[in-house]
């Protein structure tokens, strides 16, 4: 039998994959060994699948069904107090804001335009992706991982609350840190770049 | 007299832009109470940089969800 799934497909896809892993789970080690489940896992059904597209999107749904496993065992061991190592990161806050919480002039928000807005096969836009998970993986770990928990996975706010062992008003601080940031690094790395 | 409670501490005060920016974020999670609305909305007709930045968190959702859907 033909297989679409061949050792050069999974080399392509797996640095992906372990990006993505590693946005969820700080522990790199974690992060591989999540990545190795779910593709072990996606192979042995990879007959089911036409064409390398399907069965990529289809090992990134189980990969995310195994972060949330992983972060569900995970939490019952790790302390609360390490889920918030990045709770006081006032540096983006200064940044962004003066004494009296007014924007500072020079890194104040300016209106994203439909620069990003392209075909998916265009070779801009996939330059675009690129910086959005640039973006991404340099949030503080618990912001990213609740941001993506929230935007990507799109599991509802108790759920995550629940998960990361967070009170509601943290899961708001959180994401609120981690917009600030994405907006200011994609205004910084796309939108306000001249080329 | 002082009251020596200090608030949780944060460099900045908790109102004008800064606060606008957290329930700008808020409101992409959960409604708003009336209050906490009337008081963003008032601030965005007078202040375009806020304005910007809500336009750019709807946006910040938007490509979010076009990069999960995106062909990979």
């Amino acid at each position: 039998m033909e297989r679409a799934i061949d050792e050069q497909f999974v080399r392509t896809i797996y640095p992906t994959l372990i990006a993505f892993a590693r946005t969820q789970l700080k522990d790199s080690t974690r992060a591989e060994d999540v990545v190795q489940n779910a593709l072990m896992s996606a192979m042995q059904h990879q007959d089911k699948f036409q064409g390398q597209s399907a069965f990529k999107t289809w090992v990134f749904a189980i990969l995310k069904n195994k972060i949330v496993d992983e972060l569900r065992v995970c939490n019952k061991y790790v302390a609360v107090g390490d889920c918030f190592e990045d709770e006081n990161d006032d540096l983006v806050l200064t940044t962004l804001f003066n004494e009296s919480g007014a924007w500072h002039t020079d890194t104040e928000p300016t209106a994203f335009d439909n620069s990003w807005l392209m075909d998916h096969d265009d070779l801009e836009s996939q330059e675009f992706w690129q910086v959005l998970e640039t973006c991404l993986e340099n949030l503080p770990a618990e912001q990213a991982k609740v941001f993506l928990m929230k935007e990507y996975m799109e599991l509802d706010t108790d759920e995550i609350c629940q998960q990361c062992g967070i009170s509601s008003q943290n899961f708001y601080v959180l994401m609120h840190r981690a917009r600030l940031r994405l907006q200011y690094c994609l205004k910084l790395h796309w939108f306000d770049d001249e080329i | 007299m002082m009251n020596d409670k200090k608030p949780p501490s944060s460099p900045i005060k908790d109102r004008h832009c800064y606060r606008v920016s957290r329930l700008v974020s808020l409101s992409q999670d959960q409604s708003l109470s009336f209050g906490q609305m009337v008081y963003m909305q008032s601030h965005l007709m007078m202040c375009r940089n806020c304005r910007d930045f809500s336009k750019n968190i709807d946006k910040l959702g938007q490509m979010m969800k076009a990069y999960k859907n995106r062909k990979r």
